[in-house]
């Protein structure tokens, strides 16, 4: 039996078979974990924010459910991103095309410099636009790595890639991305 | 846009969309689901690649398949090849039942009427009969 309070910060690893042994604290600390992180992910790659949590909860669900397939060659955490990736994908096809929120309509947080936060939302607006314009991969590796901060070794894992292949595709995102918002 | 600048950006990227994303009440929600949904059994995820040689290999055998076919006997019912049993219509029904007696026996005889039964049937049912027996 693995127990969560043997280890202070146990890792993802320790906490799955926790969790597999039955202890139901271990997946609500997997949860608490990733959630907000795999949210930003799959807003990156172009879920609606009405969609956000609904994917966070289905995506990490399904990843409950399918642990038995979790061979650890990939983190935890890539692989949960690559289920919600999937789960965007889906939700892209029954859409039928990217819904986009237009800038007028996003929530924009109140503030102390209004015109300040319009800029960064509208910086995120392109930013995000031209993201969903890059290739699977392109977009993919780009967001692991610079949003999420892996490593190269982490995001081939998960993309079943090579990590100089993975190194390739981001410096080509950054290229078109850096042309795409001037 | 500098590099810089781009990276900056893409790291707040999702930071307003979580804000309101609460991890205890999603936890509580998966947790929830996974005792009540009855686990499904997951089929094995085979690789694209082999999903796509196993779809190729269907439609590749299909394919095959078709082009050794001999050609299909037409239908002897189908109105290229009317059924001699059309000329029935005008027999009568002692000619009906000749032509009936000259049948081979059938392999199961429990199948096929006594043909001294014959002589009770009207020209209607003799011809019905002889149809039957065309298959």
């Amino acid at each position: 039996m693995h127990a969560m309070s043997d280890d202070p910060s146990p890792s993802d690893a320790a906490l799955v078979a926790a969790y597999r042994s039955g202890d139901q604290r271990a997946a609500a600390e997997l949860v608490a974990r990733h959630a907000k992180a795999l949210g930003r992910y799959l807003y990156g790659v172009g879920a609606p924010p009405w969609a956000v949590e609904d994917l966070v909860q289905e995506a990490l669900f399904r990843a409950f459910r399918a642990l038995a397939s979790w061979r650890g060659e990939a983190s935890f955490r890539s692989w949960l991103f690559r289920i919600g990736a999937n789960l965007r994908k889906d939700l892209y096809r029954r859409e039928g095309k990217r819904v986009v929120v237009p800038i007028e309509d996003a929530d924009v947080p109140d503030g102390s410099d209004p015109e300040g936060e319009a800029g960064a939302t509208e910086m995120e607006e392109r930013l995000r636009d031209g993201i969903g314009r890059l290739p699977r991969l392109q977009r993919e590796v780009f967001l692991l790595r610079a949003q999420q901060g892996m490593e190269y070794e982490e995001i081939s894992a998960s993309l079943g890639t090579t990590p100089g292949a993975a190194r390739v595709h981001y410096h080509h995102a950054v290229k078109r991305l850096k042309e795409m918002m001037g | 846009m500098t590099e810089e600048q781009l990276l900056q950006a893409a790291a707040r990227l999702g930071e307003d969309a979580v804000r309101e994303l609460d991890g205890e009440r999603v936890a509580r929600m998966v947790l929830e689901r996974l005792a009540s949904e009855p686990e499904v059994p997951v089929r094995p995820n085979r690789p694209r690649v082999v999903r796509w040689s196993l779809g190729v290999a269907a439609v590749a055998a299909a394919i095959l398949l078709f082009m050794r076919l001999p050609a299909l006997p037409t239908s002897r019912t189908s109105p290229s090849s009317p059924s001699v049993l059309h000329e029935l219509d005008d027999l009568t029904v002692s000619e009906l039942q000749v032509l009936l007696e000259t049948l081979p026996p059938a392999a199961d005889a429990a199948a096929h009427p006594d043909p001294a039964s014959f002589d009770q049937l009207d020209a209607k049912s003799l011809a019905r009969l002889l149809r039957s027996l065309e298959g």
